[in-house]
């Protein structure tokens, strides 16, 4: 289960990462190519994060304090990120949420290696 | 005449029941013999237990199940002093801001499957030689999971050393010692550190994701044999997927460009 947890982690990581890189991309004006990119590699690592919030919260592992409100945070940023690309208004905020996003990955990651696996 | 004595040694060794003859471990301890042997019952004992002759402490139905907490928190939960020839064997040491097992001044100690957690240290052995420290967990103490000081000819194996919070298994200034065959993990600190220790062995351990692994400072002639150090994947592992996404992102992008066309 450990070492399930850290793969499926480590996968949402990577579509993170690259989701991140392709949020670059689409600031630098890389448009249509870029947007499809973000946002499929943005849905994935989300559902990547449901599911390992479900395997974390659910198991038998015991979750870090740190690892509870990673995950906590994660959702909310995660849903704030939704809005804010749907809001013209908040669009200007999305890359500062995205880059909140990928710390929080590095945080869970980080914290699975460390305490659970 | 040598057997003639360890027959008459071993007639007159008795076996003294805890809690059916004594209530308490120290108090069955104080009334031993040399030689006896101290049969513990299962159950969780608050108390501390020092050991200044030679017996045989043993629990009945092992580690899990016979747990010993310190009373006295700055006393160890097990104190050897002096003694030639004892043994402890199958509990639980827990609660002390000393160690869990503390010998000094002391040879042909036995240390066999015992737990200490969460204790300053897990063992801590000072001016101790000829001793044989084996499957013994030290696990989640604050400081040092085994600790050797001034002491030598000891043989520590097999044991399970974890996620102590300063260093898995620390020699200092101890000389001819074995440590071979132990898993030592995730102790936030050296794994295994040799300081001011000569001649040691050091074989066969498991040193896995400690901040560094064995480390060997001012010792000379350590023999270090076929021991697996892996270092702490945790700072590496982002590292690594980072790049494969990376990758994984100009390839993603061949594949968007290629369907696009």
């Amino acid at each position: 289960m450990l070492l399930t947890i850290t793969i499926i982690a480590s996968i949402g990581f990577i579509l993170a990462v690259m989701s991140f890189i392709t949020g670059l991309q689409i600031l630098r004006g890389n448009a249509e190519t870029s947007k499809k990119m973000h946002r499929l590699n943005g849905f994935l690592a989300f559902a990547v994060f449901f599911i390992l919030a479900v395997l974390i919260f659910f198991g038998k592992e015991q979750t870090t304090t740190l690892l509870f409100w990673a995950l906590i945070s994660g959702f909310i940023l995660s849903y704030a990120k939704m809005r804010v690309v749907k809001n013209k208004r908040a669009y200007k905020y999305s890359s500062q949420i995205g880059f909140l996003l990928l710390v929080i990955w590095v945080i869970v990651l980080t914290q699975i290696i460390r305490h659970l696996s | 005449m040598a057997s003639l004595f360890l027959l008459t040694a071993n007639l007159q060794a008795a076996m003294i029941h805890v809690p059916s003859d004594y209530k308490t471990i120290h108090e069955s301890v104080e009334h031993a013999s040399p030689g006896d042997t101290v049969m513990v019952g299962e159950g969780t004992y608050r108390e501390n237990i020092q050991i200044t002759k030679p017996l045989t402490i043993k629990s009945e139905k092992g580690s899990e199940n016979t747990i010993v907490q310190a009373a006295v928190r700055k006393e160890p939960v097990f104190k050897v002093l002096n003694v030639d020839g004892a043994a402890i064997t199958g509990f639980t040491a827990t609660g002390s801001d000393t160690a869990g097992i503390y010998i000094r001044n002391s040879r042909n100690i036995l240390i066999t499957d015992n737990k200490t957690l969460k204790n300053d240290s897990g063992l801590r052995i000072y001016n101790t030689r000829n001793s044989l420290f084996r499957h013994n967990t030290a696990n989640a103490n604050e400081q040092f999971g085994i600790y050797l000081e001034a002491s030598g000819e000891n043989t520590i194996e097999k044991n399970t050393v974890e996620s102590n919070k300063d260093k898995g298994i620390y020699l200092n200034a101890s000389h001819n010692n074995s440590v071979q065959e132990n898993s030592v993990k995730l102790n936030i600190w050296n794994g295994i550190i040799l300081w001011l220790s000569n001649n040691n062995t050091v074989k066969d351990n498991t040193v896995f994701r400690n901040m560094y692994g064995i480390v060997i400072a001012e010792s000379k002639d350590t023999a270090l044999i076929n021991n697996t150090n892996w270092p702490n994947i945790y700072l590496i592992l982002p590292v690594v997927l980072a790049y494969l996404a990376l990758i994984l992102f100009f390839i993603e992008q061949k594949i968007f460009s290629l369907l696009e066309k």
